[in-house]
C-alpha cells in the first residue's frame, strides 16, 4: 500500500523533542526523512536513560529511537564551514526543511528561511522553538520540562495544599508537534494549489497553551485565577482515583488505584448496585448530585474503604460492565500488557542497530486507506552516510571521502 | 499568510464532536476550513461546562465551549430523527470531513456509518475520536476524560506520591485524542487533494496520552523500571535521591534544574546563576568554587545535596518570579516561573507576539479576550475569522441558503425539533 507521503523529502535539523517527533510523523506516512545531527554536539537526548543495559552510550538509548522510526541519519557538523555547502545540497534536495534551534541560530549559519527562499523560493521551512522566532524572550534557551512551568501545567497539575508538581517530564513537547504536523501539511496543501513555499513558526508555548484554553479564558476575562481541584469535577462525584487491594509494584510501592467518575443519578444507581446497596450508600446524603458533591469527603471515605477490597482491574471491569465510567490508573508496566493497547498498536517492537529488538510507542491514529507505520527503527548516529550523501544527493565517491576525511561529518 | 485564502479553504468540514473532539475541528477552522458545528437542539455537553464569563452559568457563556468553537459556525440538528439523519445525509453530500466522537457503534446504528455516509460521497473523510479506539476489549468502556487520563498512564506520573495519582484540568485526555485526529484528518486531506478519495480516521485519547508519557515507556521497556509522580523534585526514577525542580521564591515558584554536568545540556546555566547569587552576596565561599560540571549530580549524597541546594533557596527566597525570570534572561539561565493562568496575562512575549485577540460578542455588548491560534504561517498568526456559534445561529445560512430548504419547512422542523 502506498504512503500518503511518498515522494516527499525532508532536511530535518530538529533535536530534542518538538521537531523530532513532528518530523517522525511524516517520515512514519512514507516521507524520505533525513535527520542531520552532529558528535561534536551531540543531539541531548542520545545522552539521556533509559539504555540498553543501564549503560549509557549515544546509539543504546530509546529516548532518542522512539522520536525519530522512518528516518535516515547523518552526521555532519554545521560548525564546519564545508558543512554549509553540504547542508544547503541537502536544502536544495528537499521540500521541507525543520529547525528547532534557539532563534538566530539558522540565520547565522546562512540556513535560515529568508536566506533560504532567496534560492529556493517553493520551499517549507518549519521552525519550532520555546518561545517563537520574534520577541523579546524568543532566545531564552530551556527545554519542555521548564517550558510546562512556564505554559501552567506544573501549576495545575498539583494539590491546592502542596508544591506545584505537575506531570513528569517535557510536557509541552508532546502537545506542540500536532500543531507542528498539521501546519506543515498544511502547507503542502498550500503548495499544490499555488506553487508558493511559506515559513512556519511555533512557539512551544502558544501551542501548550491550546490545551488549557477555557482556564486561560476565565483568568483574562474573569480576573479570577482558576481554583485547584484535585481530582473533582463539577458536573460529577464521585469523581476520583480510589486504591485498590494489590500487589506491591517493581519498586516496592502499594500504589494501584482505580478511577471512578459518576456524572448522574443512574450511574450512582449502577455504582451502588455493584456495591452490593450498602447501607451508607442509601443514606440521603448521597441520593443525588447536589448532596453528592455537599458531602464529597465522606463519599469519598466510604467509596475508598470500598474499593481498597477489590483488586482494581476486575473492579474496573465490573463497573465499566454495569454502566460506571472508571478506569485503572496504568503505570507503564500495565500499559504494556493492557489488551486494548495491544489490539491498537499501543507500541511497536522494532530492530534497533545497537539496541536490538525493543519497543517504540505506536501510532495515536488509523487511516484506512494510507495507514501510517514506523517504517524502520531511528539510526545510529551516522548511519546512513553513505545511502544518503552518495545514492540521494550523488555526491560522488572521492568527494565524500574527502568531507570525511576533513569530519564534516562527524 | 498572503490574501484572503487560508491552507484548507476549499474544505467543509461537519463537526458532529462532543467536547472530547471539539479541538479537532477548531484546528480545521483555524486552518481555513469551512468548520460546521452540528449540535443537539438542546445544545452542546460543553455549553453547560464551565467555567463561565462573569460566572454566570449559562450555554451562551461557557469558556469551554467558547475556545474549542472558535472560526466555527454552528446548526442544531437530532440526528436522532429520520429528518434529521436525511438532513445529514444531504449535509454529507456536500463535505469533505465529517468529524464523530459519539459511542462506538452509535453512527452505524442510526445509518450514518461511514459506509452509509460514503455512498453517495467517495471522498468523504469520516473521522472517528473514541477514547480507546472502535474496537478491542475496551472500546465500548464510557472514557471520560479521568478515565483516560488514568488508562493512558498520565495520572500515574502526575502529583505527589504520597497523594492519589492527579487528573490535570482543564481535560487532557480529550485534548490529546481531538488533536490526533486533526493530524489523521490533515493525511486524509492531502491524500484526497492527490486522488480525490476520502478514507477512515480514527483516533484513540488512551494511545495520545500515551506519547505525553516521554520516556517512561521506554523506561520501563529497556529497563523494566516504572516511572512515578515525585512531586515539586525529579530524578528519583532509578532510586537515587530525588532533586528539586520547582522552587520556592518570594511570590511563588520557579522551575530550574541545579545541575552542571554535560548530560543535562544546560550550558552555563547554572554557572550563570552561581555568579548572579555571588554578586549579589548570596553564594558562601564553596558555592563559588564548586565545580558543577563535575558532581554526577545522581550520586550526590544527600548530605551535600542539602549544603549545596541551602544558598540557591535562600536566594530564590529573597525574589519574585518576575526578577528571577528577568534575571534568568539577561544572563542565560534556564529558569522559568511556574505560571498561573493570571501570569499569562502579564507575560511580555505572549503579548509582543499579539497571542491574546479580543472578539466581539456583540449579543453580551463586550469582547472576549482569547488565545489565537498556536502557529505563525508566512509571518501572519492564524487569524480568528468568527466568534464561537450560538446555538442555531447558522440554521437559516446553512439549511436555506446551501442547501436549499424553504423556509416554511425550516419552520416545521424547528417545530418538530429536528433543528
Amino acid at each position: 500500500m502506498a504512503f500518503v507521503l511518498e515522494g516527499l523529502k525532508v532536511a530535518d535539523f530538529t533535536w530534542v523533542g518538538v521537531g523530532p517527533i513532528t518530523m517522525k510523523s511524516l517520515a512514519d506516512h512514507g516521507a524520505t526523512v533525513v535527520h542531520v545531527e552532529s558528535r561534536n554536539r551531540v543531539e541531548v537526548l542520545r545522552n539521556a536513560p533509559p539504555f540498553k543495559d543501564r549503560e549509557p552510550g549515544i546509539d543504546r538509548g530509546s529516548f532518542f529511537a522512539n522520536f525519530n522510526s522512518s528516518k535516515y541519519g547523518v552526521g555532519l557538523d554545521l560548525r564546519n564551514p564545508k558543512a554549509i555547502e553540504v547542508a544547503k545540497r541537502l536544502i536544495g534536495w528537499a521540500d521541507v526543511v525543520a529547525e528547532s534551534f534557539t532563534p538566530g541560530t539558522m540565520s547565522r549559519l546562512g540556513l535560515d528561511y529568508e536566506s533560504v527562499k532567496a534560492w529556493k523560493q517553493e520551499i517549507i521551512y518549519f521552525s519550532s522553538c520555546q518561545l517563537g522566532q520574534t520577541g523579546p524572550w524568543a532566545s531564552q534557551p530551556g527545554y519542555g520540562t521548564q517550558l510546562a512551568a512556564l505554559a501552567g501545567f506544573y501549576h495545575l497539575g498539583s494539590w491546592p495544599d502542596k508544591e506545584p508538581a505537575g506531570p513528569y517530564g517535557a510536557y509541552t513537547d508532546f502537545i506542540s508537534p500536532r500543531f507542528g504536523v498539521t501546519a506543515v501539511l498544511a502547507a503542502l496543501e498550500h503548495r499544490r494549489r499555488t506553487g508558493d513555499g511559506v515559513h512556519i513558526d511555533l512557539s512551544q508555548l502558544e501551542a501548550g497553551i491550546q490545551f488549557l484554553g477555557p482556564y486561560v479564558m476565565e483568568a483574562l476575562n474573569n480576573h479570577h485565577e482558576p481554583e485547584l481541584i484535585g481530582n473533582r469535577d463539577e458536573l460529577a462525584s464521585p469523581h476520583g482515583a480510589f486504591p485498590c487491594e494489590g500487589d506491591l509494584d517493581a519498586n516496592g510501592f502499594p500504589d494501584r488505584w482505580i478511577v471512578i467518575a459518576v456524572f448522574n443519578d443512574t450511574q450512582w444507581g449502577r455504582l451502588c448496585d455493584v456495591m452490593g446497596n450498602p447501607l451508607w450508600a442509601r443514606s440521603s446524603k448521597f441520593a443525588d448530585l447536589h448532596s453528592r458533591k455537599v458531602n464529597e469527603d465522606e463519599l469519598e471515605r466510604f467509596l475508598a474503604e470500598w474499593t481498597n477490597q477489590h483488586e482494581g482491574e476486575g473492579l474496573m471491569q465490573r463497573l465499566q460492565s454495569a454502566g460506571v465510567p472508571s478506569g485503572l490508573v496504568q503505570n507503564c508496566e500495565d500499559l504494556y500488557k493492557d489488551q486494548q493497547l495491544l489490539h491498537w498498536g499501543g507500541f511497536v517492537e522494532l530492530e534497533h542497530a545497537v539496541i536490538g529488538k525493543h519497543n517504540y510507542d505506536g501510532l495515536a491514529f488509523h487511516l484506512s486507506k494510507t495507514p501510517g507505520e514506523l517504517r524502520m527503527p531511528a539510526p545510529a548516529l551516522g548511519q546512513h552516510n553513505g545511502h544518503v550523501y552518495k545514492d540521494i544527493l550523488g555526491m560522488d565517491p572521492e568527494e565524500f571521502d574527502a568531507f570525511e576525511s576533513e569530519g564534516v561529518f562527524t | 499568510m498572503p490574501g484572503a485564502e487560508l491552507p484548507l479553504s476549499p474544505y467543509r468540514v461537519l463537526d458532529l464532536t462532543l467536547e472530547d473532539g471539539h479541538l479537532c475541528g477548531r484546528t480545521l477552522a483555524d486552518l481555513g476550513a469551512e468548520v460546521i458545528k452540528i449540535e443537539p437542539p438542546a445544545g452542546d455537553p460543553s455549553r453547560f461546562r464551565g467555567p463561565f464569563y462573569e460566572n454566570i452559568p449559562d450555554p451562551e457563556r461557557s469558556f469551554t465551549f467558547w475556545f474549542q468553537n472558535l472560526n466555527k459556525r454552528g446548526i442544531t440538528l437530532d440526528i436522532n430523527t429520520v429528518k434529521g439523519q436525511q438532513l445529514l445525509r444531504r449535509l454529507a453530500k456536500s463535505s469533505d470531513v465529517i468529524i464523530e466522537s459519539y459511542p462506538t457503534g452509535f453512527m452505524d446504528s442510526l445509518g450514518l456509518g461511514e459506509e452509509g455516509l460514503c455512498l453517495e460521497n467517495s471522498g468523504l473523510i469520516v473521522a472517528s475520536i473514541s477514547g480507546f479506539g472502535r474496537s478491542g476489549p475496551h472500546s465500548g468502556y464510557h472514557s471520560p476524560d479521568i478515565v483516560v487520563q488514568a488508562m493512558g498512564g498520565l495520572m500515574y506520573v502526575t502529583g505527589d506520591d504520597d497523594r492519589p495519582p492527579l487528573r490535570i484540568m482543564p481535560p487532557q485526555g480529550y485534548a490529546h485524542g481531538a488533536m490526533e485526529a486533526a493530524v489523521g484528518v490533515m493525511y486524509a486531506l492531502i491524500h484526497k487533494g492527490r486522488t480525490g478519495q476520502g478514507q477512515q480516521v480514527e483516533a484513540s485519547a488512551q494511545q495520545a496520552v500515551l506519547w505525553s508519557l516521554m520516556n517512561a515507556t521506554g523506561m520501563w521497556d529497556l529497563n523494566q523500571v516504572n516511572v512515578r509522580r515525585e512531586g515539586a523534585l525529579r530524578g528519583g526514577v532509578f532510586g537515587q535521591p530525588r532533586k528539586r525542580l520547582n522552587w520556592p521564591c518570594k511570590d511563588g515558584f520557579v522551575t530550574v534544574t541545579v545541575v552542571g554536568s554535560a548530560a543535562a545540556s544546560t550550558g552555563n546555566s547554572t554557572q550563570n546563576l552561581v555568579s548572579w547569587m555571588i554578586e549579589e552576596g548570596f553564594a558562601q565561599d564553596f558555592l563559588a568554587y564548586y565545580d558543577f560540571e563535575a558532581v554526577d549530580w545522581a550520586d550526590l549524597a544527600a548530605e551535600e545535596y542539602d549544603l549545596v541546594i541551602k544558598p540557591f533557596h535562600d536566594f530564590f527566597n529573597s525574589k519574585t518570579k518576575a526578577e528571577l525570570f528577568e534575571g534568568a534572561l539577561k544572563r542565560r539561565i534556564i529558569l522559568y516561573p511556574v505560571s498561573t493562568m493570571t501570569d499569562h496575562g502579564r507575560n511580555m512575549q505572549l503579548k509582543d507576539r499579539k497571542f491574546f485577540v479580543k472578539v466581539a460578542h456583540p449579543e453580551l455588548g463586550t469582547e472576549i479576550i482569547y488565545p489565537a491560534p498556536a502557529v505563525v504561517f508566512g509571518g501572519e498568526r492564524l487569524p480568528v475569522r468568527r466568534r464561537p456559534p450560538l446555538l442555531g445561529e447558522h440554521n437559516r445560512e446553512v439549511y436555506v441558503q446551501d442547501l436549499g430548504i424553504s423556509g416554511d419547512d425550516l419552520a416545521e422542523m424547528a417545530e418538530e425539533s429536528v433543528i
